[in-house]
């Protein structure tokens, strides 16, 4: 008996959250189906809800001049650091935009808090419906390609305008007209690396790439096929995975080899772990990554990240306004651990969302996507212009370390060339 | 393969095994005693490590040596291995082993949202722990490290084997899986014991935290789930609920995988995991376990 | 099959067509405005953990062992069945009929996998079975970031899109009712006594290699379909979504659910397949909620949520009519009670809301 009632009052327990998931979720599309009329009321009631978080990214306006910004990022977790940093970002640039002149505004959906999808393709899916829901004009998300990719698929079928912020396979951009990125595509940055290599004068490169993964898979493709062309022999090829954390034996391959250039474009994680067991393995060349690398903690390694290089969308030693003031603001407001770039890619983001509603001329889909193709904008990523498939041709921050610190050692153009 | 490469590689593999032997111990005790796989034991070794992570700089600033932050790290340790099994093992004893497993999975994914939360996502250094030179070992540097953490594993074993078949304690620990209801009738308290192997498990945890960071000077809240199968795997290889079982199938799959990962680091996993399946096969439990016939 | 059964089959299914309409109701009418893809999503998500789950329960529940790579059973299937609709796709088939190859292939392949799996694997049993389960899958998991066709590595993306909730549910319903008639099959039945007693099994003269080999390829099948759903749904997958973490979500579901009752593995799948769904506005406390929910639900009902008990229509409305007799009275209100409130829970589990 005692169990038939606990059943009982279990089953009804998991009705209850069923009816209350539900009914939730009926006032939330309520509010949002009532077409864009409402929409201005709308923006009123997720603000009052989420008015302790979203603080002054509360939308003013309650006319078509708000962008209506859902946002995707892994707020939990094995690559939550990256949410982190997004949900900083996006939090800074809305209140940033919200609080100046700017004749459009951003309104940044589910209460100024971005969606989470655990870097769960499955969760991401439904992070992206869920957004759907409350009518937005663009979404923005995810970081990392196959979280994006089931999305990019959907987004095209939907009409819906989607801004990879991190999403670098080059297959995303082209699932539709409506899709663009605001980062690298791999075979961008793999080629840049190449060419950096080249102009350093080193010949004989080994890489250690994570092979379950599409950022490192891309990167390492794109590095082999550029060096040929600059002179550069791959002595040594050696995988390892997104989780491991031994590197020694991939390491004594590289010295065993003769290498005198490792390329290891992988995720932060990882890279003081593998600088560490390259460096006791005794390899002394130079180590390179990509923009993966950005927010890699080197405390007690400093010496070890000497002679290490990386490529990204900008350096936090750059004095141009954009970055210097991203930089000071993002680190007063949040310290120094999620600024990555992550970051920069989703605060871009959401300043490309009002530039694009300003060349569009309004803030609903259509224009945006309008505003968007092809548009040239300006930001922490640098200056650079979207191209047909709505991938960005922007110029390349080759950084490396000093005594652990990062410093900016030049900027390649897209065309290769130095400045 | 040159003979460097060989002889630098073993010692890699040893160091890698090592590790792998002394997280191995602990999930061998606790199913040892009380037939549970705890999934969650490769989050203690999380907990531990970000435990040292946050009272090394504290040890280095009044003058003692870092690896002493061990003791604090053991304490810590064994507090949420024991309130992990009293809040939400224990209830679930006796409804068997499915359940105890769900369980002990649920608890591995709270522990990794709990830390994710308390410590932040980003992944974090730990400084230096052992200053340890290296010696010249046939013409390849040999780290002292690698000797520590195979001596420190060694001894681990020891104790504990001698723990196990000298105490008193320990006498209740290998009866109580025998037959429960038996050792109740003499007089054991089952739960105090359970309660005592789960201290232990993870006062092991803790040791093993600081070799790993030795080693691998990094902290992630997920950094557990992975070490944690490789570990149970091992322990599953040399026999498990077997003590020396541990320390040989961790050496033994730290070995295979740094050897694989020489020549064929994209399936090294595989390989691993094959070599488990055809050891079982063979063996159906493990290198050094005894084939018990079961009792119609 | 007895003139009673066939009765309960058709009133079951009838009610089963009943939650159809009131689904595709919900749905077509846009009741819900703009969610309703969200809730569609979230109900085809339910739809192909459903089969998935309940696949795995034929082995945790019927067959009494653990299997802690069932990922990798529903791998294989989403990568065949991908490459087989991709194959196939414009050669004059009809979507529908390109979506039944495609699962069926996705099946097959699971079941062959099953097959090269069990033979060895079932020699163990119990944590050493569960732990030789794990290995296969992250075995196959490693093979297929290695293999081009499956992308080596990279997301293979570009899948078509066929799974659409209709379909789904009927797919579902059709898997689950052949598992269920598995179950109570004779087949399923000497299962269930290799379970309760393998030696006194062996010694009535059953084949007990045999019949665990062959429970566990029609496990695979059914996870492999399950997985060409996914495929065909997700549009792109890389091969560490489906890693031991999956493995083990869906044993907890099965295990939530209830072991060995598919009432359990329908309702426990859809629980938990849109619990993270429910828990959206904790924001980063989400996982955390997640996993506390499972260990209370262990602790206060740690043989699942419905044990092995299975709803029946039939039963209910026999309970409803007053035919239940006289001494079960009492009893039959209780199991109204609880019949009613699991009903609405099997609906709203199902519309996943």
């Amino acid at each position: 008996m005692k169990k038939r009632m606990l059943s009982v009052a279990l089953s009804a327990a998991m009705v209850a959250t069923l009816l209350a998931g539900c009914g939730s979720s009926a006032q939330q599309s309520a509010a949002g189906g009532a077409a864009t009329a409402a929409a201005g009321s709308t923006a009123a009631e997720t603000t009052a809800a989420g008015g302790a978080a979203g603080g002054s990214t509360a939308a003013p306006a309650s006319d078509d001049k708000t962008v209506r910004v859902g946002v995707i990022c892994s707020l939990t977790g094995g690559s939550a650091i990256y949410g982190e940093g997004a949900q900083n970002a996006i939090t800074m640039a809305a209140e940033e935009i919200n609080a100046s002149d700017s004749e459009y505004k951003v309104e940044i959906l589910n209460g100024g808090k971005g969606v989470d999808d655990a870097s769960d393709a499955k969760q991401a899916i439904n992070a992206y419906n869920s957004l759907m829901a409350e009518d937005p004009s663009a979404i923005i998300g995810c970081f990392f390609s196959s979280v994006t990719l089931p999305i990019a698929e959907q987004a095209s079928k939907d009409n819906m305008l989607l801004l990879a912020t991190g999403a670098t396979n080059k297959d995303v951009t082209l699932k539709g007209g409506t899709i663009f990125r605001d980062c690298f595509i791999d075979p961008y940055q793999g080629k840049m690396a190449a060419s950096f290599a080249k102009e350093k004068g080193w010949t004989k490169a080994a890489i250690i790439y994570a092979k379950d993964d599409d950022y490192s898979n891309g990167l390492k493709d794109a590095f082999v096929e550029n060096a040929e062309a600059n002179g550069i022999e791959v002595v040594y090829t050696g995988e390892c995975t997104t989780k491991d954390t031994d590197f020694t034996a991939q390491a004594s391959q590289v010295v065993a080899n003769g290498a005198d250039f490792l390329f290891y474009p992988c995720f932060l994680d990882t890279v003081p772990l593998l600088v560490g067991a390259a460096r006791d393995a005794g390899f002394d060349g130079a180590i390179m990554g990509g923009d993966g690398w950005d927010g890699a903690d080197t405390s007690g390694l400093e010496d070890s990240f000497a002679n290490c290089y990386f490529t990204n969308h900008y350096s936090s030693e750059d004095t141009a306004p954009a970055v210097a003031n991203f930089v000071s603001k993002y680190t007063k407001a949040y310290g120094e651990d999620s600024l990555n770039a992550c970051a920069a890619l989703y605060y871009d983001a959401i300043y490309m969302m009002v530039e694009a509603a300003k060349n569009g001329g309004g803030a609903d889909t259509a224009s945006l996507v309008k505003g968007m193709t092809e548009m040239t904008f300006t930001g922490v990523g640098g200056t650079f212009t979207l191209d047909g498939n709505g991938d960005p041709e922007k110029s390349v921050a080759i950084n490396t370390y000093d005594n652990g610190k990062v410093k900016w050692l030049m900027t390649l153009s897209p065309s290769g060339e130095q400045s | 393969m040159t003979f460097s490469l060989f002889i630098q590689s073993l010692i890699n593999g040893l160091n890698q095994g090592a590790i792998y032997a002394l997280i191995a111990l602990g999930y061998t005790m606790v199913y040892g005693i009380i037939r549970m796989i705890n999934f969650a034991h490769g989050d203690f070794i999380m907990i531990g490590s970000y435990t040292l992570f946050y009272t090394i700089p504290l040890m280095i600033n009044v003058g003692m040596p870092a690896w002493l932050a061990v003791f604090i790290s053991i304490v810590v340790c064994s507090a949420v291995g024991v309130l992990v099994e009293v809040i939400a093992y224990k209830p679930v004893r006796k409804a068997g082993a499915m359940s105890a497993l769900i369980t002990a999975m649920a608890m591995s994914l709270f522990l990794e949202n709990l830390a994710m939360l308390l410590f932040g996502a980003k992944p974090h250094n730990v400084q230096k722990i052992f200053s340890l030179p290296s010696v010249n070992f046939l013409g390849v540097p040999l780290p002292l490290n690698v000797i520590l953490t195979i001596v420190i594993g060694v001894v681990m074993m020891l104790g504990l084997q001698l723990f196990i078949k000298k105490t008193k304690m320990g006498k209740a620990m290998r009866a109580v899986p025998q037959d429960r209801d038996a050792s109740i009738l003499a007089g054991i308290n089952v739960n105090r014991v359970i309660t005592y192997t789960f201290a232990i498990g993870s006062a092991l945890a803790a040791v093993a935290a600081l070799m790993y960071c030795a080693k691998y000077p990094r902290v992630t809240n997920d950094m557990g789930s992975m070490m944690g199968i490789k570990a149970f795997i091992a322990a599953v290889l040399g026999g498990i609920g077997i003590i020396p079982g541990a320390m040989l199938g961790g050496v033994l799959v730290g070995l295979i995988e740094i050897f694989v990962k020489l020549f064929a680091p994209g399936w090294y996993e595989a390989i691993t995991y094959a070599t488990l399946i055809v050891i079982l096969l063979v063996k159906p439990s493990g290198i050094l376990g005894k084939n018990v016939g079961e009792k119609v | 099959m007895k003139k009673s059964d066939k009765v309960s089959y058709l009133i079951n299914f009838l009610g089963i067509f009943m939650i159809f309409l009131l689904l595709m109701a919900v749905f077509e009418s846009k009741i819900f405005g703009s969610s309703t893809q969200y809730f569609k999503g979230i109900c085809t998500t339910a739809c192909y953990t459903i089969i998935m789950v309940a696949s795995l329960n034929l082995v945790v529940g019927c067959m009494g062992e653990f299997s802690l790579g069932h990922a990798g059973f529903v791998s294989v299937g989403a990568y065949a069945s991908a490459i087989v609709s991709n194959a196939l796709a414009g050669k004059g088939l009809p979507d529908i009929g390109l979506f039944l190859v495609a699962l069926l292939a996705g099946g097959i392949a699971a079941g062959l996998a099953g097959l090269a799996v069990g033979v060895p694997a079932l020699r163990l049993r119990g944590d050493y079975l569960a732990i030789v389960t794990v290995a296969f899958a992250e075995i196959i998991r490693v093979c297929f970031c290695n293999f081009a066709i499956t992308g080596g590595g990279k997301t293979m993306s570009g899948i078509l899109k066929l799974s659409n909730f209709y379909w789904c549910f009927w797919i579902m319903v059709v898997c689950v009712t052949i598992m269920y008639m598995f179950v109570r099959s004779r087949f399923g039945r000497t299962v269930k006594a290799i379970r309760e007693d393998y030696i006194a099994a062996a010694a009535s003269g059953i084949n007990v290699t045999y019949y665990k080999v062959m429970t566990f390829v029609v496990s695979a099948f059914f996870a492999g379909i399950g997985g060409g759903i996914y495929a065909h749904y997700m549009t792109a997958m890389i091969p560490t979504n489906f890693n031991f973490m999956y493995s083990a979500e869906l044993l907890s579901e099965v295990i939530i659910g209830g072991i060995g009752s598919l009432t359990g593995s329908v309702i426990g799948a859809a629980f938990l397949s849109s619990l993270p769904e429910m828990m959206r506005q904790f924001s980063q406390y989400r996982m955390l909620a997640y996993s506390v929910v499972l260990v209370l639900v262990m602790i206060f009902k740690p043989a699942g949520i419905f044990g092995d008990w299975e709803f029946s229509l039939t039963r209910l409305l026999k309970r409803l009519t007053g035919r239940g007799g006289r001494g079960a009275a009492q009893d039959a209100v209780q199991g109204t009670v609880r019949a009613n409130v699991q009903d609405e829970a099997h609906e709203k589990g199902k519309a996943g809301v």
